[in-house]
């Protein structure tokens, strides 16, 4: 795995769109720090709307660029973060081992990824906080159960003792990488791109043109 | 300093008059007006100000504010330092450069009217509404401005925002900078300066009977001192009634009504009070949210992180969501009450280490009866106490009661003004926002051009701005300068004059913004390089903010 202390722009050849959802408190910001930037805050502020940030890293040999949107898990901005989803080629739905509502909540987050994100998202169920087993809520079984029958990948983590992190956007990433190289060779000869640029999903909630120009110029 | 907005991307149909003096003379005619043609201006502004305050930008220089309001402009004048006049569009325009690049420049205060639109609320009341039979006779010297609810009929106007007052904010001329001794007159002057501005605002809140809330207003908006802000932004908020003899009354009321409130939730209001609630209510879901935010508010700042502090602020935050059902508790709303905790904490100190000054006090704090505060009054440290390393455990529960009910109820003022923002779907947010995009437009083509070219939304830095309206951005005492403003904006402050500040703000950055791709910019607006600020840097954006205010009324709909 490659760090991105030094991300240069377009010095990656496949941009990936990752979104962050789960309950409120479940930890999400601070998987995103410790993923991005190895920090973790036990007194970070509570995410108002969408933030964002990005690691690049290396998957099979080529530069992969998560940028990853990190939602505000009120139900209040629902609205707002749900807009988000869209373009988006990877989700990781978060809940807290320790917290049974959040467990219960992650039926509730598919359901709003069906209906906001694209069809093919890969998603990944991620119990976080894995460090305060003496208070686990949720067994690992079970929700490793629920991530088999609605064919999410699943692993547990620990924002603050990292544990995990790194493996969970790994893997997610790579999962992404493989379904879209695949879809790109089932889809061949119906694209009207280069094999290189297929791959390289985008982005941000509208910039389509702009950032698939920029990419096809690094690749 | 930001960038200045252009003469051409102004829309000359759009204009609406910065006024000076005019002390409300045929206002309505003005509001009616407020959205003008070219050639209409001159016919307006003599309805107005009759002919004789209306002067060109070609005789700025004698147009000197002989009727402006002295307030908080008498001691700033430093005499060789231009004027900026009363004028039409043009001269408007054409005024803004010495005003904005003269730091030097003192300014004569301003008046503005904006026009008023209020939702009525579940939870509004006016201290100065509930007067009771005996204090009902006519208070003339009274100016009703907020329209809280039934108000609206009778005063159909607010009436003022008042041009900042750049001299005490303000760097001394370039030209003198070598000059040790002009240096330390500047010095000089500033403490003057401070404790002119202290004597003025002593002088309004020790007036006998009646606080003259518009004179609170007109000082306030160029920042008001420290002791004396607690007292002020109760009144402003019309928590504190003007009326002397109902102050004391009043807050006892309203402190009462707050712990019996608080009482009557049985809650215990404990860390980990989850046993209070059924499984799965919403209740339970409520107190969750309250508890983890609570752990998340300003968590760098020692007083935030007091056990007795975040008890309080879970009291509040509850009591608040459980009163206002139609929007909640809303993630951002623990942010919003901690100015007003802070800085009525800090005033309770100040109380006990200022016993003479009773008259500045606001009312029915301290108690002789009160063991634990007999305890800090004898206390040697009591003089070095203050807000950023008291012991919060160290005041009695009487005290934090009141502290509390005070921040509640100041809190709900505050919220009653945006109320829109925290509702389903948040539309007062969003419309905010499309708002600064509208208005940056006009200020800042080149901005706008530059962010849709990366594709940037507004909505994607602009929403958190609103929804805890730049507390995440600016640290609390900049943010609590920053509500001197908007209080003496009140009820426009949190809502429209807030958009202004947010342009301000995002054109500030607008230079290094240019130079910049899509990722850069959020992450850079995630995180603004605002540590370094100081007061001077607010009061700058509050100027800026000001102007705008003043040159694009019309791009913000909340005025029409
Ligand atoms: N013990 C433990 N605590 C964690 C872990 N991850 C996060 N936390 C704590 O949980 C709290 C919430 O973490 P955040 O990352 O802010 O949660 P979030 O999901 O982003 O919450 P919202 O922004 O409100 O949606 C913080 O106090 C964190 O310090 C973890 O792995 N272990
Ligand atoms: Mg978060």
């Amino acid at each position: 795995m490659v760090d991105n202390t030094d991300d240069y722009s377009y010095d990656y050849e496949y941009l990936y769109k990752i979104v962050l959802i789960g309950d409120s408190g479940v930890g999400k910001s601070n998987l995103l720090s410790r993923f991005t930037r190895d920090e973790f805050n036990l007194e970070s502020r509570s995410t108002i709307g969408v933030e964002f940030a990005t690691r690049t890293l290396e998957i099979d040999g080529k530069r992969v660029k998560a940028q990853i949107w990190d939602t505000a898990g009120q139900e209040r901005y629902r609205a707002i973060t749900s807009a988000y989803y869209r373009g988006a080629v990877g989700a990781l739905i978060v809940y807290d081992i320790s917290k049974t509502e959040s467990y219960e909540s992650v039926s509730r987050w598919l359901k709003e990824l069906k209906e906001h994100a694209d069809a093919n998202i890969v998603i990944e169920l991620v119990g976080n906080k894995s460090d305060l087993d003496h208070l686990r809520a949720v067994p690992t079984d079970e929700a490793k159960n629920f991530a088999n029958e609605n064919s999410l990948l699943f692993t547990e983590a620990s924002a603050l003792n990292a544990n995990n992190v790194d493996l969970s956007f790994h893997q997610l990433l790579k999962n992404i990488y493989e379904m879209i190289s695949k879809h790109q060779l089932d889809n061949d000869e119906s694209s009207n791109q280069g094999p290189s640029s297929g791959p390289t999903i985008s982005l941000t909630p509208a910039p389509q043109e702009k950032k698939g120009k920029n990419n096809s110029n690094c690749c | 300093m930001g960038k200045k907005p252009e003469m051409s991307q102004v829309y000359p149909n759009e204009f609406v008059f910065s006024e000076k003096g005019g002390k409300g003379k045929n206002i309505s005619t003005f509001l009616k007006n407020l959205s003008l043609t070219h050639k209409d201006y001159k016919e307006v502004n003599s309805n107005i100000y009759g002919s004789l305050s209306y002067k060109s930008s070609l005789d700025r220089s004698d147009s000197q504010s002989s009727q402006s309001n002295g307030g908080s402009g008498s001691h700033n004048s430093r005499p060789k330092s231009p004027k900026r006049s009363i004028s039409g569009p043009n001269s408007f325009l054409s005024g803004i450069a010495p005003i904005t690049s003269h730091k030097d420049g003192s300014v004569s205060p301003k008046k503005r009217i904006a026009s008023l639109k209020y939702t009525d609320l579940d939870d509004d009341w006016d201290a100065d509404l509930n007067t009771n039979k005996l204090n009902e006779e006519k208070d003339q010297s009274k100016e009703k401005f907020k329209g809280h609810g039934n108000t609206m009929k009778n005063s159909s106007i607010i009436v003022d925002s008042f041009f900042p007052d750049l001299s005490l904010s303000l760097d001394s001329p370039k030209q003198s900078i070598e000059d040790e001794d002009f240096k330390a007159t500047i010095e000089q002057n500033k403490i003057n300066q401070l404790n002119v501005k202290f004597d003025k605002f002593k002088a309004i809140l020790t007036n006998d009977s009646t606080i003259n809330i518009q004179e609170l207003r007109k000082l306030s908006w160029n920042g008001i001192p420290t002791n004396l802000r607690p007292v002020s932004w109760q009144i402003l908020l019309g928590y504190l009634p003007t009326n002397k003899s109902r102050q004391l009354s009043t807050l006892k009321t309203k402190r009462q009504e707050f712990i019996d409130g608080i009482n009557a939730t049985s809650i215990d209001f404990d860390e980990d009070g989850t046993s209070n609630f059924k499984d799965n209510s919403k209740e339970k879901q409520l107190y969750h949210q309250i508890k983890i935010d609570v752990k998340r508010t300003n968590p760098t700042i020692k007083l935030f992180a007091s056990p007795q502090v975040q008890k309080s602020l879970r009291k509040i935050l509850y009591f608040w969501a459980i009163r206002h059902p139609t929007s909640g508790y809303v993630q951002g709303i623990n942010d919003l009450v901690t100015p007003f905790y802070k800085i009525f904490l800090g005033h309770y100190l100040w109380q006990l280490q200022n016993k003479d000054q009773t008259q500045l006090f606001i009312p029915g704090l301290m108690d002789d009866g009160d063991s634990m505060e007999q305890e800090l009054l004898n206390a040697n440290d009591l003089i070095n106490l203050n807000i950023d390393n008291i012991d919060p455990s160290r005041l009695s529960e009487r005290v934090h009661q009141i502290i509390e009910a005070d921040s509640y109820w100041c809190l709900s003022k505050l919220l009653d003004t945006i109320t829109d923002n925290y509702i389903h779907e948040q539309p007062g947010i969003l419309k905010q926002v499309q708002d600064l995009k509208n208005l940056i437009s006009k200020i800042d083509i080149d901005l706008i051009n530059h962010f849709n070219s990366e594709s940037i939304e507004f909505i994607q830095f602009s929403f958190r701005w609103m929804n805890c309206l730049l507390m995440r951005e600016l640290s609390i005492d900049l943010i609590i300068r920053m509500w001197d403003t908007y209080l003496s904006e009140n009820p426009l402050g949190f809502s429209s004059f807030h958009i202004y500040v947010c342009a301000a703000f995002l054109v500030r950055f607008s230079p290094q913004l240019k130079t910049m791709e899509f990722q850069d910019i959020l992450i850079f607006l995630q995180n603004p390089p605002t540590e370094f600020w100081t007061e001077k840097d607010i009061e700058l954006m509050l100027s800026e903010a000001f102007i705008w205010s003043s040159l694009y009324k019309n791009a913000s709909a909340h005025l029409r």
